[in-house]
């Protein structure tokens, strides 16, 4: 069927041409054959699809005298589509199409090709001699060489009044061979450019506004998908400035040679571009590795075709940057849609963008299978579709900022958070916690801490940790060596350490013995030292102790008798309740200070009084405990422990004192009298059972008796 | 160590959980300053005070004996049990305005 169809519509139209070939010598009255352009005041546009009879050169050296002769007119095939097109080739064609003219009056039309990439293209038409005239055009040759300066190729035809002529057109090259052409009035044509350019321009100001918007906000923010995306749309624009012709009439017009390879080689870069930006935006990486890889597929590919483009074949090349852009709008559309569904929510305006995008394709598809009317919608399909794109992706470059503020602000608050419980947990801590750099300078300290070294905490930084540790004496000094080396090891092995470390008083030159441990941390790059320091561990056994015995010695220090009277109180909570236990130590404490202060070191009431009113007291301790007649006295303390009583037994080396006086006065003396002593005796006398000096003075036993009630 | 808040009173706030001999005598100081710079009530607030011993009673009490001849009036607020027992020990309960 299809062949006897194509048999008749062959006969037929060798009886046209025939008919056709002689038309320019028939009456002017008679009608005029099938399928003229019938030219008429009233339309000022005649598109030229079903008006064209073509015929494919294959010797490729065929003249306008061979070609118009009627041996050939026999040859010549009559169009059946809007947009004739024989695809990419290098072959020669040659068509032809009859005007009638119905203006009335000698005109000038102009003949447009709406393929701005044609090598190259002839058109003759009949001059007053009975020859032909030729004009030429293409996009071998320079822009300004061209009659009609326009992104298409244009050319004047001249109409005479109510005649009939044939025009030849001769289209060559290396290139797509596609021959959209219209015939336009003067007044219809310039029309068509005013209109053009305006919608052409808005479409070209969105990019030019989408670039320099988003460079601005690249430079503000920082966002690497910023830059990516200018890039790509720049060279996205570039693709449609070449494509339809503009890039060669703005940009470039001296370069025809440039012009001719342009379009794959901007393709290729668009896609390199836009393959770059999928996956800086998506984080493909992340989301979908796969697809990740097969975006850097598509990258790799473009770059060989805009190479290629430079060097090879412009056939290959073009067709090869069509085909590749296909496959990169499928992984990229694929890639937005796994990480949509792979829950990365900036994902969704990428994905509307492209289906934009993709639907701008769809109805110039639709439009050329003539499902869908050409109307402003479908003829300018493409710049709707990719302006909508590009605002959209740019709005979606904006969401996924706000995201990422959100997340960050989301971020900064939890931290914030962490740090206030960090720091609240840090300074309302009892133990001393701080950091060192790596010479071991202080870098910060706790509330704790600072109280102890009774600085403020700007000073901190001016305090070196190796200066807090105790050598007074020469036993202190050896210790001291001692833990220099183990720190040292520390500084090398970077494993955390725990180690008891005597540390001088900021406040009397006595030590204080705590635990310390140590731990190296990093932060922001930087090494430091995490240290925490901490009064004599609890002991893990007391809850199984049920009596215990313990003799201790020590020398004059203040400090030590805290630490003395709190290790030996610490069991007692397995028989007493902790405040019963605390009033113990306290008590303990005011006894055992009372042996050094005024038996040991001799310092009667009078002369701590007078010391505390001068403030000189500690001076006094510290004088006292270097002289010679005092400095070797000693405190012994024994303590026994049994499930019905603690006794404590303090013996100084004083020469003893007046108990007697201190026991008989009472605290309401004290307090009467305002005296800045004698409450340490009574504090003990509240709390303990028993509280019994020997006759000289040197020596108290303390016994608290445990009962149930307690 | 203290933090001072001025209204119609002067309310002196002690910031150790543990006061001793270490800082009984610069508390000391810095509470007769705080008395001289302000003709107001003295309240001395020891909230966040675990336990004291028979130093930092001795300096309360020199306190008191100051703002007695200088002419003020001091009151000790917010004394947990334990506190307040070492002064109940001391029949110290009595002796201070304590609320």
């Amino acid at each position: 069927m299809k062949m006897h169809s194509s048999s008749a519509m062959m006969i037929l139209l060798c009886l046209l041409l025939t008919v056709t070939s002689a038309a320019d010598a028939r009456p002017r009255n008679m009608d005029p054959p099938a399928h003229s352009v019938i030219l008429d005041k009233n339309q000022g546009m005649y598109p030229l699809g079903h008006h064209l009879f073509i015929l494919e050169d294959t010797t490729g050296g065929m003249t306008i005298r061979e070609a118009s002769s009627a041996e050939e007119a026999k040859r010549y095939t009559l169009s059946k589509t809007d947009a004739p097109s024989f695809g990419f080739n290098n072959k020669n064609y040659w068509a032809r199409f009859r005007i009638v003219s119905r203006l009335g009056q000698d005109e000038q039309w102009f003949l447009e090709l709406e393929y701005p990439h044609l090598d190259r293209m002839d058109v003759y038409f009949r001059n007053a001699a009975g020859g032909y005239s030729m004009k030429r055009s293409g996009d071998i040759y320079p822009f300004d060489k061209r009659e009609i300066k326009y992104r298409n190729f244009v050319f004047t035809i001249p109409v005479p009044r109510a005649e009939e002529q044939t025009v030849y057109l001769h289209f060559a090259g290396n290139c797509s061979k596609q021959f959209p052409m219209t015939l336009w009035s003067p007044k219809a044509f310039a029309e068509k450019v005013v209109k053009e350019k305006l919608l052409l321009g808005i479409y070209y100001g969105i990019i030019l506004v989408m670039i320099f918007y988003n460079l601005f906000l690249y430079f503000f923010v920082r966002d690497r998908s910023y830059l990516f995306y200018v890039i790509y749309i720049a060279s996205y624009g570039l693709v449609q400035l070449a494509y339809n012709g503009m890039a060669f009439e703005f940009l470039w017009p001296s370069y025809p040679g440039w012009h001719n390879i342009s379009l794959p080689f901007l393709i290729g870069l668009a896609i390199v571009w836009m393959a770059i930006f999928t996956q800086s935006f998506l984080h493909t990486k992340e989301y979908t590795v796969v697809m990740h890889r097969l975006l850097l597929v598509v990258m790799g590919i473009g770059i060989l075709v805009l190479i290629y483009s430079l060097v090879g074949n412009y056939l290959i090349a073009i067709q090869s940057a069509m085909i590749l852009m296909v496959i990169a709008s499928i992984v990229i559309i694929s890639s937005g849609f796994i990480c949509m569904m792979r829950g990365y929510r900036p994902a969704r305006f990428f994905l509307i963008a492209w289906l934009f995008f993709l639907l701008g394709l769809l109805l110039i598809a639709l439009n050329k299978l003539h499902v869908l009317p050409i109307m402003f919608i479908t003829e300018y399909a493409n710049q709707i579709g990719s302006a909508l794109e590009v605002t959209l992706l740019s709005l979606a470059l904006a969401d996924r900022i706000n995201i990422i503020n959100q997340e960050k602000n989301a971020a900064q608050v939890a931290a914030i958070q962490a740090q206030e419980k960090y720091r609240l947990l840090v300074e309302g801590s009892n133990d001393m916690i701080y950091s060192l750099d790596e010479h071991w300078d202080f870098i910060t300290a706790n509330k704790a801490m600072l109280s102890y070294l009774k600085i403020k905490s700007e000073s901190v930084s001016s305090m070196n940790f190796f200066d807090l540790i105790y050598d007074e004496t020469s036993a202190a000094a050896v210790i001291k060596t001692l833990i220099e080396e183990k720190l040292k090891v520390f500084s090398s092995s970077r494993e955390p350490l725990s180690l008891a470390v005597m540390f001088k008083s900021t406040i009397i030159d006595e030590p204080k013995e705590m635990q310390v441990r140590l731990e190296c941390i990093n932060i922001e790059g930087k090494n430091e030292i995490l240290g925490k320091a901490s009064g004599v561990e609890e002991d893990a056994l007391t809850q199984f102790i049920d009596s215990e015995q313990q003799n201790i010695t020590i020398g004059n220090f203040l400090m030590a008798a805290e630490d003395v009277s709190h290790r030996l109180t610490r069991n007692l909570k397995k028989f007493i309740n902790q405040k019963q236990a605390n009033l113990v130590r306290i008590a303990l404490r005011e006894i055992i200070i009372n042996a050094i202060e005024h038996g040991n070191l001799d310092i009667s009431y009078r002369e701590k009084s007078e010391a505390m009113a001068d403030d000189t007291y500690f001076k006094i301790i510290a004088g006292r405990r270097q002289d010679p007649r005092f400095r070797d006295r000693q405190v012994y303390i024994e303590y026994a422990l049994t499930p019905m009583k603690v006794i404590y037994r303090i013996t100084d080396e004083g020469r003893g004192f007046d108990h007697q006086r201190i026991l008989r006065d009472n605290s309401r003396n004290a307090n009467r009298d305002l005296l800045a002593h004698g409450r340490g005796i009574s504090m003990a006398k509240n709390i303990f059972d028993i509280v019994q000096y020997n006759e000289k003075g040197n020596q108290v036993t303390l016994v608290k008796k445990f009962s149930k009630s307690t | 160590m203290l933090s001072i808040e001025v209204k119609d009173a002067v309310t002196i706030t002690i910031n150790l959980k543990m006061v001793n001999i270490h800082y009984s005598r610069e508390i000391l100081q810095q509470l007769e300053d705080v008395a001289r710079e302000h003709e107001k009530k003295i309240i001395l607030n020891l909230e966040n005070v675990d336990s004291l011993d028979s130093s930092t009673i001795t300096m309360l009490v020199e306190f008191y004996g100051y703002c007695k001849e200088i002419g003020r009036e001091f009151m000790l607020i917010n004394l947990n049990p334990f506190v307040k027992k070492t002064f109940e020990m001391l029949h110290l309960a009595k002796f201070f305005n304590i609320v």
